[in-house]
C-alpha cells in the first residue's frame, strides 16, 4: 500500500472519539442540523430552478387567447393591441375596450368571447382557483417578469426597430402564449454588445453621435436578424408547454364566413361602400371600431 | 484668519466628536476598562449593552437570534419553492385618454399650504399622485416649490385621516361621525345631513373657515350667505394672519389691505425682526430668488436687524442684531434720516419722542465697518436704502410673518409701512391685496354666543388661538368639516370628514390678479367629501326649498348612471340623489361663467374650462383696493419695562402653522438654522446661557403669565441676549400617530397658546429642571475634514480680481505635477475615464441657497428616501440623499464671535467624483461608475461592509440599518403595530388590489420608477438616474439629442431659488457647463482628496462692504500674483 511521501508512517492512532469510529451515531447525534442542510440544499435546488428555468413558462390563461390566431392568421399587427409598447417602457396588456372593440361584433357566439363579454358586463368573475377576481376584466396569469430592478424600457426598443420576435419568438405561432428567451442578463448583453451601444465594437469614444443615440446605430441589430447568421439565440425546447382546452378548435372556426361576409353577401349594394373606405375616418366607423389605428385595416379582421 | 465652525465644540478647539454614537462609545470605553473581551473582568454578555437586539425583538439575545435567523431561512427557502409568477396582469376596462402605462401625467392644481395657496402640477401614476412640483407656466413660482408644498403629499397618504384607532390598529374607522358622550361613533351622511340641517334652522351660525380667496369658494360662501342671511357671519381665520399690517395700512394708507412683497423689482431689502424666508410662500421664495440673482448683474442686498437668528438672517449680507422692543424706534430712526434726505416727513409725534428714545437703543447696536471706518447701523441703513433709489432701484423694508401678526406689532407696522412709502416702494415693490383672512376677527366673534359653529378648511382655532377651545366647548352645537381629527374637531358633535386639497375641486388665488383652478388628482381615499359639499348639503336640508337656487339640482336616483365607479358614485350621486348640486359642477359653474368673463380669455365656457383646467390658473383684472382715507393720528411705541427675559414665538422653519406636523417628512428634515429636527425647543442665546449656566439638551421650565411650560433648550449662536425663543406648530395633542409620538416626555409645549397669544414682548423665567433631553440635532453628523468646502467671499473683492480665490485656493503635492507631468496631479487611478455621451453635472450657487429644505423633501419623494424617526437621527442615521450643511462664520478678533456670525448654508450631496474613493474599497463591486459618469449604487450587489460610507470624504452614503421604509416614522415605533402599517412594500409588477392599496396609503405614494431600498443596503444619491433614463428613453425614441433643461434633477427642480443647475456637462451649450466655468466655481475639497468631482459650487458673495484689513489681504495676493513671472 503506498503512502504519501511527505506523509510520516505511523500506526493508527489508538484514541478514537466515539463519533469518530460510529458514523451512523453522527447522523443520529446531528439530524436536525442534517435535516436542515438537506432541506436547505432542495429548497435552494427549486428556488434556483425556477429563477433560472422560466423559459418556456406557459400558463394556461383565464380565456383561451391564441395570438397565433390574432397576429399569425389574421396577421394584426403587434402594436394594434400592445399599443403602450411603442409609447412607454411597459408593453402592457390590452384594455378590456380593445378586445372588445371587435368582439362585439366579431366571432361573439363562441364560448370563450361569451366568457369575456360575460366578464366585461358583470363586472366580476371566478377563477379556476375559486378567486373572486373584480373589475370587470380578465385577470391574465403573467407570462414574462423581469427581475424589479432591471430597467428595460419597450419604447425604446420599438423605436430602434427591433422587432418584436426578436426577444417574444415567434408570437404569430403560438397558441399559447409562452416566454420564448430565458431574459438574462447574459441574453440582454448578447444583443448589446453587438450593437453600438455602450461597449459596442463601433461605438467611438467622444463621438457622441455613434453612441447610444439614434436609429442608425441599430442597423446592427436589423442587420443580424436577417444577415448576421453568428448571432445565435439560444434556443431551447419548450418543456411541458401547456395544452389549452380550446386552441385547438378555436382557429378552425376563423375559416367560417364572418358577419361581414354574410352581410354582404345578403346586401351587395353595400358592397362598394366598404370597399370605398381606402383611408379610414373615424365618424365612418362604429363606436366600438374607434381604437383602431391605421396599421390595422378592415380586411384584418373582416376578411 | 476668520474662524468657522458648525458645532459650537469646534471653537473650544476640542477635537470632533467621536463618530460613534454615544451608546457605543461608552460601550467600547467600558470594554477597554476591563482589559477586552478576553479578560476575565470581562463579563460574558458583552453584547448586552448593544441593546439594538433587543428593543428589535425583546428577549431575544445574540444566540437565539442567529437560530430564529436560521429556522426563518430554511422557511424562506420551503415558502418559495411555488409558482415562479404568482402576478396576474390586470388590464384596464378602458385605458383613460392620453395615458400611457408606466409613464406619469401631469396634472395642473393648487394645494393650500400655511394658508398660501400653492400652484403646482401633480405628477400621477396610474391615479396615483406620487410627486408635487410647482407649475411651470404659473407667473409667480415658475415650476418652484417648496419643502411644505412637495410634502403636502404625504398629507394626501396619511393613514391617520382614516381614523386609527389604537385599540384596532387594522381597521379604519373613517367616514361621517356622531358624538356619542365621549367617542365619536361612525354615522351616515345622510344622517348627519339631516340632523345638522334640522339644528341650522334657526339660531345663529358661525362658520369659521381657513383663509378663502377662490373665486367659486367666495361665491359660495356668498351663496350660502344670502341664504342664512343675518343669522350667519362667516370668519375666514388663520393663526398667521397679517392683522397688524392690515391697521397699519389703514392708519399710514388710508387702505384696506394687507401687503404683498413683490422683491423682483427691489434691490435692498431690509427686514425687521421678520423672517420673510420661512414664513413666505412658494412666489416669495421664488422672487426672493430673482432678488438676489438681481437685474444687470447687481445682486440684491439682505440687510436684517433682529433678535434672534432667522433663516432669513442667515442669509442677510448685513445682520444687525437688536431687542424686539426697539424695532419699531429703529424703524421710525431709518424713516427719519431718509426723509430728511428726500425731503419726507414723520409724524409730529413720532419725530418729538425719537431723539430721547433712539439714543439707548443706538448706542447698542453694532456699526457697520466699511473701508472708511465704521459706520452707525441706523445711518448706513438710510444710506443703502437712499443709494437704491439714487440707482433707480427700490429699497424696501420688510415685516410679516407669524411673529408681527398681532396687535403688539402695529407700531413697527406703522413704521415700516412709513418707511416704504418714504422710500417710494409701495405700490412697486410692496403691493396692498385683499386680506383673506383674520385672528382678531375671531376672538371677536368667539366673545358672543353662537348656536351652531362650523368649523371648515382646515381652521383648527382649538390649537392655535387662546381661549377658543373654552369658547368652542360652550357652543351649543359644533360641526367640524375639517379633514383629519384635529384638536377643534375633537371637540365637535359631529364631524364631517373633508377632503385633502389633492382629492378635491376648488380654487385659490395664489396672489391679487392669479386664480387657480383646484382639480382632484386622486379619488378620495377614505369615504369622506368636500366641505363645501356638506355646507351645500347642509343648506338644502335646513332651508328646504328656501335654499338658494345655486346650491340645489335636480333630485337624481343613485342608479341612474350605473357605470361610474363606486367611490365617485358615493361623491357624485349620493349628493344629486338628495337635490344638492355637487361642488365640482358649482366650480365649473362658476369658472366657465364668472372667471372666464373676469379673465376676458377668447375662449368661454367649456372651452375656457378646460384650457383653465390644463393650464392650472388664469390671470384676472386686480381688485382695486378699497380706500376709506381715514387716516389716524401716528403715536409713538409705548416703551415697556424691558423685561431681563422676554418670550419670542416664531414660525417653525420645518413645520410651518403646525396643521401638517403630522408629517414625517417634514418632522425629519432639519431645521435651517438649529439643525433640530423632531422636536419644539427653547432657543438662548450663548450669553444668557453662559451667564444662567443654561446648556443645550438641558429641560427647562418656561414661566409666561403665570403658566409654566417645558422645553429642551438650545443654545443658538447669533441670537442676541435677552430673549427666549420658541417655535409655534409645536404641541398638538390631536394631529396623529406621527405627531404623537414627537410630543413624548411631557413637551407638548403650545406656543401658540402661551402669553395670550401675544407672540412677542411678554417677560419669561427660566429655570432648570435638572433634566436632560437629547436633541435630534444632525449639525454635528457627517461632518467634512478638510478646509475647502464651503467659501464664501465679498462681492466687492470679487468683483475687483474674480480670479483671485482661484489662484489663491490651497494647492496639494499632487497637483505640482508629481506624477511627472506638468500640471498633472498625483493619483493611484490608471486615467480618467472618459464619457463620450453624456457627463451629468451639477452647479450649486451658494448665493442663492437659503437653506429652505426644499430639495431634501423633493429627493424624499422622488427616491422613496425613508424617514428614520427621532432615536434614529440621534445615532447619526439619518436616509437624506441630499442634506444642507450649515456653517457660521466670524471675523478673527470679533468679540461677539457667536453673537455676530455669518452663516452659510451648503447642500451636500454625491459629488459622483471621478476618482471615487468609494468604488475603490468596495469589496462587492457594488459602487461602480456607469458610462455618463454616475457613480452608481447597485442595492442587490451591496453587502453591507459600509466601506464605502467610511472612505468618502463628503459623508453622502447612507446605510439602511433597519428597512426604514416599512415604518412611518422610524423603528421606535416597532413594538407598536399601528405605527408600522406599510409593511409591504410596493414595487413594479407587484400589483395589489385596489382594495388593499386604500388601506395602506403610504405605499401609493412610492415613485414605481425607484426601488425601494432593502435594510443593509448602502445608498446614495445617483442624480435622480431615474430621469437619465428616461431622458436617454426620450433620445433613443426621437432619434437626436434633446436640448438643454430636457429634465432636472429632483432637488434642481424644486429649488425655489434656483440654486442648483443640472445637465449634461459635455453639451457645450448646457446651463449647468456655464455654472461650473464661473469665476466663482470651486469643487469642493478636490485639491484635498483629488476627487475631481462633477458638482461644482458658486462661492457664496455677500454684499456687504469690504473692511479696510479685507482690502489689504486683496492687495497683498494681487502684489503676488504681480511677482509670479
Amino acid at each position: 500500500m503506498e503512502r504519501p511521501l511527505s506523509e510520516p508512517s505511523s500506526p493508527p492512532a489508538a484514541p478514537v472519539s466515539a463519533s469518530q469510529a460510529r458514523p451512523a451515531s453522527l447522523v443520529l447525534r446531528f439530524w436536525p442540523l442534517i435535516l436542515v442542510v438537506l432541506l436547505l440544499a432542495a429548497g435552494g435546488f427549486y428556488w434556483f430552478k425556477n429563477a433560472f428555468h422560466d423559459q418556456g413558462y406557459a400558463p394556461v390563461q383565464p380565456i383561451a387567447f391564441s395570438h397565433k390566431q390574432h397576429a399569425g392568421d389574421l396577421k394584426i399587427d403587434c402594436r394594434f393591441c400592445h399599443f403602450n409598447a411603442e409609447r412607454g417602457k411597459h408593453a402592457g396588456v390590452p384594455p378590456m375596450s380593445v378586445c372588445m372593440s371587435c368582439h362585439n361584433v366579431v366571432a361573439s357566439e363562441k364560448p370563450d368571447i361569451r366568457k369575456l363579454a360575460d366578464i366585461a358586463a358583470t363586472g366580476s368573475y371566478t377563477a379556476v382557483d375559486g378567486s373572486v377576481r373584480e373589475g370587470g376584466v380578465v385577470h391574465w396569469n403573467r407570462v414574462h417578469k423581469l427581475p424589479d430592478h432591471v430597467y428595460f424600457d419597450h419604447s425604446a426598443h420599438v423605436a430602434a426597430n427591433v422587432s418584436c420576435q426578436t426577444c417574444h419568438g415567434p408570437v404569430e405561432e403560438m397558441v399559447v402564449m409562452r416566454q420564448h428567451s430565458d431574459l438574462t442578463m447574459s441574453w440582454c448583453l448578447d444583443c448589446h454588445r453587438k450593437t453600438n451601444y455602450v461597449g459596442g465594437p463601433d461605438a467611438k469614444p467622444g463621438d457622441p453621435t455613434t453612441f447610444s443615440v439614434g436609429v442608425g446605430n441599430y442597423d446592427v441589430v436589423r442587420d443580424r436578424e436577417v444577415a448576421d447568421p453568428t448571432v445565435v439565440f439560444r434556443e431551447r425546447q419548450v418543456k411541458g408547454a401547456a395544452t389549452h382546452e380550446h386552441a385547438t378548435t378555436a382557429p378552425a372556426d376563423t375559416q367560417a364566413p364572418g358577419r361581414l361576409a354574410t352581410f354582404l353577401a345578403a346586401n351587395p349594394q353595400f358592397a362598394s361602400k366598404v370597399k370605398d373606405l381606402p383611408v379610414w375616418r373615424a365618424a365612418d366607423l362604429p363606436d366600438s371600431h374607434r381604437l383602431m389605428n391605421a396599421a390595422t385595416n378592415c380586411s384584418t379582421c373582416h376578411q | 484668519m476668520k474662524k468657522i465652525w458648525s458645532d459650537p465644540a469646534d471653537l473650544n478647539g476640542a477635537p470632533a466628536r467621536d463618530e460613534f454614537a454615544p451608546d457605543v462609545a461608552a460601550a467600547i470605553a467600558d470594554l477597554r476598562a476591563r482589559g477586552g473581551i478576553d479578560s476575565p473582568d470581562c463579563p460574558e454578555q458583552v453584547d448586552s449593552q448593544r441593546n439594538d437586539l433587543h428593543f428589535a425583538f425583546p428577549g431575544v439575545n445574540r444566540r437565539s437570534f442567529m437560530q430564529l435567523t436560521g429556522a426563518a431561512a430554511v422557511l424562506a427557502v420551503v415558502s418559495g419553492c411555488s409558482d415562479p409568477h404568482p402576478d396576474t396582469l390586470v388590464p384596464y376596462a378602458q385605458q383613460p385618454d392620453g395615458s400611457t402605462l408606466g409613464v406619469g401625467l401631469w396634472y395642473s392644481t393648487v394645494v393650500r399650504v400655511n394658508g398660501t395657496a400653492r400652484p403646482v402640477m401633480a405628477k400621477a401614476y396610474d391615479g396615483r399622485p406620487i410627486k408635487l412640483d410647482g407649475n411651470p407656466d404659473h407667473p409667480l413660482v415658475r415650476g418652484r416649490s417648496d419643502a411644505r408644498t412637495q410634502a403636502a403629499l404625504l398629507d394626501l397618504y396619511d393613514p391617520d385621516r382614516g381614523g386609527i384607532d389604537p385599540a384596532q390598529p387594522k381597521v379604519f374607522h373613517d367616514g361621517p361621525k356622531r358624538r356619542d358622550g365621549a367617542a365619536f361613533v361612525t354615522t351616515t351622511w345622510a344622517d348627519l345631513d339631516s340632523s345638522v340641517g334640522a339644528a341650522l334652522k334657526s339660531g345663529r351660525v358661525l362658520l369659521i373657515t381657513g383663509p378663502v380667496d377662490g373665486p367659486a369658494r367666495l361665491a359660495h360662501l356668498a351663496d350660502l350667505q344670502s341664504a342664512f342671511g343675518e343669522r350667519l357671519s362667516h370668519v375666514a381665520y388663520h393663526p398667521w394672519a397679517a392683522d397688524s399690517a392690515r391697521a397699519a395700512r389703514q392708519i399710514v394708507l388710508g387702505e384696506r389691505s394687507v401687503p404683498r412683497w413683490n422683491l423682483a423689482k427691489a434691490s435692498v431689502l431690509v427686514a425687521f425682526g421678520s423672517d420673510l424666508l420661512a414664513d413666505g410662500d412658494t412666489a416669495t421664495q421664488v422672487a426672493y430668488g430673482a432678488f438676489r440673482r438681481g437685474s444687470n448683474g447687481e445682486p440684491g442686498q439682505v440687510i436684517c436687524v433682529e433678535p434672534t437668528l432667522s433663516q432669513l438672517g442667515t442669509c442677510a449680507d448685513v445682520r444687525i442684531r437688536a431687542s424686539m422692543d426697539s424695532m419699531a424706534w429703529i424703524a421710525w430712526a431709518v424713516a427719519n434720516e431718509v426723509a430728511a434726505a428726500t425731503g419726507g416727513t414723520i409724524p409730529p409725534a413720532i419725530s418729538q419722542a425719537l431723539p430721547a428714545a433712539i439714543e439707548p437703543i443706538a448706542k447698542q447696536l453694532r456699526k457697520v465697518r466699511t473701508a472708511e471706518g465704521e459706520t452707525h447701523a441706523i445711518t448706513w441703513m438710510a444710506q443703502r436704502l437712499l443709494a437704491a433709489r439714487a440707482a433707480n432701484g427700490v429699497g424696501v423694508a420688510y415685516v410679516g410673518g407669524a411673529v408681527h401678526s398681532g396687535p403688539e406689532s402695529l407700531d413697527l407696522q406703522v413704521a415700516t409701512t412709513w418707511l416704504n412709502r418714504l422710500l417710494g416702494a409701495e405700490g412697486v415693490a410692496v403691493v396692498g391685496e385683499a386680506p383673506v383672512a383674520t385672528r382678531d376677527g375671531l376672538i371677536e366673534a368667539l366673545s358672543k354666543p353662537w348656536d351652531v359653529v362650523i368649523v371648515a378648511g382646515g381652521a383648527n382655532p382649538a390649537f392655535d388661538l387662546p381661549g377658543a377651545a373654552e369658547a368652542l366647548a360652550k357652543t351649543k352645537l359644533l360641526v367640524s368639516l375639517n379633514p383629519t381629527r384635529d384638536e377643534t374637531t375633537a371637540l365637535a358633535a359631529w364631524h364631517a370628514p373633508g377632503l385633502h386639497d389633492l382629492e378635491s375641486w376648488g380654487d385659490a388665488s395664489s396672489a391679487a390678479g392669479v386664480v387657480e383652478l383646484q382639480q382632484p388628482v386622486i379619488h378620495p381615499l377614505w369615504d369622506s367629501r368636500a366641505a363645501e359639499d356638506s355646507l351645500s348639503a347642509f343648506a338644502v336640508a335646513a332651508l328646504g326649498d328656501a335654499a338658494p337656487a345655486s346650491l340645489v339640482t335636480a333630485r337624481v336616483p343613485v342608479a341612474a348612471n350605473a357605470t361610474v365607479s363606486v367611490v365617485s358614485r358615493k361623491q357624485l350621486w349620493g349628493a344629486a340623489e338628495r337635490g344638492v348640486l355637487p361642488w365640482r359642477l358649482y366650480v365649473q359653474r362658476v369658472w366657465s361663467d364668472a372667471v372666464a368673463k373676469a379673465a376676458g380669455t377668447a375662449a368661454t365656457g367649456d372651452a375656457f374650462w378646460r384650457a383653465a383646467l390644463s393650464r392650472g390658473y388664469v390671470t384676472v383684472a386686480r381688485q382695486v383696493m378699497p380706500v376709506d382715507r381715514m387716516f389716524r393720528e401716528v403715536s409713538a411705541p409705548v416703551a415697556q419695562a424691558p423685561a431681563p427675559l422676554s418670550l419670542i414665538c416664531t414660525a417653525s422653519r420645518t413645520i410651518g402653522d403646525g396643521s401638517q406636523l403630522n408629517n414625517a417628512w417634514l418632522q425629519e428634515i432639519p431645521d435651517p438654522v438649529s439643525k433640530v429636527c423632531w422636536d419644539g425647543w427653547a432657543a438662548f442665546s450663548p450669553a444668557d446661557a453662559a451667564s444662567s449656566d443654561i446648556a443645550s439638551n438641558d429641560v427647562v421650565a418656561l414661566t409666561v403669565d403665570g403658566t409654566t411650560v417645558q422645553l429642551p433648550a438650545l443654545v443658538q449662536d447669533g441670537q442676541h441676549p435677552g430673549c427666549v425663543e420658541v417655535f409655534l406648530g409645536w404641541g398638538r395633542t390631536s394631529a396623529g400617530i406621527v405627531a404623537g409620538i414627537t410630543a413624548d416626555d411631557g413637551f407638548r409645549a403650545n406656543a401658540y397658546l402661551l402669553a395670550k397669544g401675544r407672540r412677542w414682548g411678554s417677560a419669561v423665567t427660566v429655570a432648570k429642571t435638572g433634566k436632560r433631553y437629547e436633541l435630534a440635532q444632525t449639525q454635528h453628523h457627517h461632518r467634512l475634514a478638510g478646509e475647502q468646502v464651503a467659501i464664501d467671499d465679498i462681492l466687492e473683492l470679487h468683483r475687483a480680481d474674480p480670479g483671485a480665490a482661484k489662484r489663491n485656493h490651497k494647492a496639494h503635492a499632487w497637483e505640482n505635477g508629481t506624477d511627472g507631468k506638468p500640471g498633472g496631479r498625483l493619483s493611484i487611478w490608471r486615467s480618467h475615464q472618459t464619457y463620450p455621451g453624456h457627463r451629468w453635472g451639477m452647479a450649486i450657487d451658494l448665493d442663492l441657497c437659503t437653506g429652505c429644505n426644499a430639495c431634501m423633501v423633493a429627493c424624499n419623494a422622488e427616491n422613496n428616501v425613508p424617514v428614520v424617526g427621532r432615536d434614529e437621527v440621534r445615532k447619526n442615521r439619518e436616509m437624506h440623499w441630499i442634506r444642507i450643511d450649515r456653517y457660521f462664520s466670524a471675523p478673527a478678533g470679533e468679540a461677539d464671535a457667536r453673537l455676530d456670525v455669518a452663516v452659510l448654508h451648503q447642500p451636500m450631496l454625491c459629488q459622483q467624483c471621478d476618482n471615487a474613493p468609494c468604488e475603490a474599497v468596495c469589496p462587492a463591486n457594488a459602487t461602480v461608475k456607469n458610462d455618463e459618469g454616475i457613480n452608481v449604487q447597485i442595492y442587490n450587489r451591496c453587502i453591507g461592509t459600509r466601506y464605502c460610507s467610511n472612505n468618502c470624504p463628503y459623508k453622502v452614503r447612507r446605510f439602511n440599518w433597519y428597512q426604514y421604509s416599512a415604518f412611518r416614522a422610524g423603528p421606535q415605533g416597532s413594538g407598536q403595530p399601528d405605527i408600522r402599517l406599510v409593511k409591504h412594500v410596493m414595487t413594479e409588477g407587484n400589483h395589489v388590489a385596489a382594495v388593499e392599496l386604500a388601506h395602506q396609503p403610504l405605499q401609493m405614494m412610492l415613485n414605481p420608477e425607484v426601488t425601494v431600498r432593502h435594510r443593509g443596503v448602502m445608498e446614495k444619491c445617483n442624480f435622480c438616474i431615474q430621469r437619465q433614463r428616461s431622458w436617454r428613453t426620450d433620445e433613443k425614441r426621437q432619434g437626436k439629442r434633446v436640448a438643454d433643461g430636457h429634465l432636472t434633477s429632483a432637488c434642481a427642480q424644486s429649488c425655489p431659488t434656483a440654486a442648483i443647475t443640472w445637465g449634461d456637462l459635455n453639451d457645450q451649450e448646457s446651463q449647468v457647463l456655464k455654472q461650473s466655468n464661473d469665476p466663482r466655481a470651486y469643487l469642493a475639497l478636490d485639491a484635498e482628496s483629488n476627487t475631481r468631482p462633477k458638482v461644482a459650487y458658486l462661492r457664496k458673495l455677500r454684499n456687504r462692504p469690504a473692511t479696510a484689513e479685507e482690502l489689504v489681504a486683496l492687495h497683498e495676493h494681487g502684489s503676488e500674483k504681480a511677482e509670479k513671472p
